[in-house]
């Protein structure tokens, strides 16, 4: 079992990492959004430790990383992680299956935030791209988790 | 709190230092993140059959025996080209030298076209210096780090840059869209001789771009009823998506206006 103070900046890097990882213009609009999906598994793996702070922190590294106006990531990340404490006290103990049916709608918001941004400058992006990547992170979010529950365990109870 | 910093980013370049710092900060995991990729290309050139390198090998020789050939005609043409602006009283152009770079690295924001390219400021990269592939312009370097810099593609929805048609000297801007494939040009009236098929290259306006470099061709054109400007679009022609190693342009008018 891995100590939170390893597997935190671990999670980060490796997300990190996957966005850094060189593909197509073309095809990062269908990328998962990784640092969101990290952000949401410690909020709601450890929410006694990792609350809207940390959301804050991922997001402003996701606001450096994706190079747009400081702040967006930031704001976003820092409502979702606020909605998923809300959502934790209706949703006791949610299934995996269930979290991927959130996470598909709360990656889709964040994209749509940042899509909303872009077309304030005037781009013509497609709206479909976004929406897929939004599928793609709730496709990816089971396997992951599985994985990182197993390595990891906070002793909370959720 | 947020709302705050976005206010200051957009409006003010104060966050600027924090975003070129991180940025260098994160420079060697770019690199890193890059190794797959490297390592992919290591192992397609060493599984290849020898007889498939020898073939590669040959058909490269030829087309620079081609391309040489060619460029002693271009020598010839520059020179008479040279003698007759020299007539005309017109202002010299003057000859670019190039730096090979490799790009490592994308901006992992849909909305956004930069690439990360493997030249700093240690190679003497300087922000605004243009960037071309084999084929035509890529874009200009935004930021400079000391052995890895930014390159803003022209596609980027925040780009645009003058140029004119080939076929008959036609002034525009061409904008990014932010979709690789796509760039539209701006403010030509509805009666402008345009057509689908022309080619478009940087006009030299501005000083940003050197001028001649391809831009992209015209692949549809609309003229909306009610509208002084028509709806055109362009097809890069460098392969912005797919160009794993680009070409830096050292013009040596820039070089000397920057010289202490």
């Amino acid at each position: 079992m891995l100590s939170f103070s390893f597997a935190f900046p671990l999670s980060a890097l490796l997300a990190v990492l996957a966005h850094l990882w060189p593909s197509h213009f073309a095809m990062t609009a269908y990328q998962p959004h990784f640092l969101l999906l990290v952000m949401i598994f410690w909020v709601t793996r450890h929410p006694k430790k990792c609350g809207i702070g940390y959301a804050v922190l991922m997001g402003l590294i996701a606001d450096l990383l994706f190079g747009g106006w400081i702040g967006q990531q930031l704001l976003a990340f820092a409502v979702i992680a606020y909605l998923l404490t809300l959502l934790r006290r209706t949703l006791l103990s949610p299934t995996l299956l269930q979290e991927a049916v959130i996470i598909v709608f709360l990656v889709a918001l964040v994209h749509l935030w940042q899509l909303g941004w872009t077309r304030l400058d005037g781009a013509v992006n497609a709206f479909a791209p976004t929406l897929i990547g939004a599928l793609l992170s709730g496709l990816l979010w089971p396997p992951c988790a599985l994985l990182f529950d197993k390595i990891y365990d906070s002793g909370e109870i959720r | 709190m947020a709302a705050l910093l976005l206010l200051v980013d957009r409006k003010t370049p104060w966050l600027e230092p924090f975003k070129q710092n991180f940025a260098a900060a994160i420079a060697p995991l770019n690199w890193f993140a890059n190794l797959p990729t490297e390592f992919a290309l290591w192992g397609e050139s060493q599984l290849r059959p020898r007889e498939s390198l020898e073939q590669e090998l040959q058909q490269l020789e030829q087309e620079l025996l081609i391309y040489r050939g060619k460029l002693q005609q271009g020598v010839e043409l520059a020179a008479e080209n040279s003698r007759l602006r020299a007539l005309l009283n017109a202002s010299e152009v003057l000859d670019d030298s190039l730096l090979v770079s490799e790009v490592i690295g994308l901006s992992p924001n849909p909305y956004q076209h930069t690439l990360v390219i493997n030249r700093g400021s240690a190679d003497g990269v300087m922000i605004g210096q243009p960037v071309i592939d084999a084929d035509g312009l890529i874009g200009q370097v935004v930021a400079v780090r000391d052995t890895t810099s930014t390159v803003l593609a022209i596609t980027d929805v925040s780009h645009a840059l003058p140029v004119r048609s080939l076929r008959n000297g036609v002034r525009s801007i061409a904008e990014g869209t932010g979709d690789s494939n796509r760039l539209r040009l701006r403010y030509l009236s509805t009666t402008t001789d345009i057509l689908v098929g022309d080619e478009l290259v940087t006009s030299g306006l501005g000083e940003r771009f050197p001028a001649g470099y391809p831009v992209g061709t015209v692949v549809s054109i609309e003229r909306t009823t009610g509208r002084d400007f028509l709806d055109i679009v362009l097809r890069p022609a460098a392969s912005i998506d797919r160009s794993h190693y680009l070409l830096l342009l050292f013009s040596e008018r820039k070089i000397d206006s920057t010289a202490p």
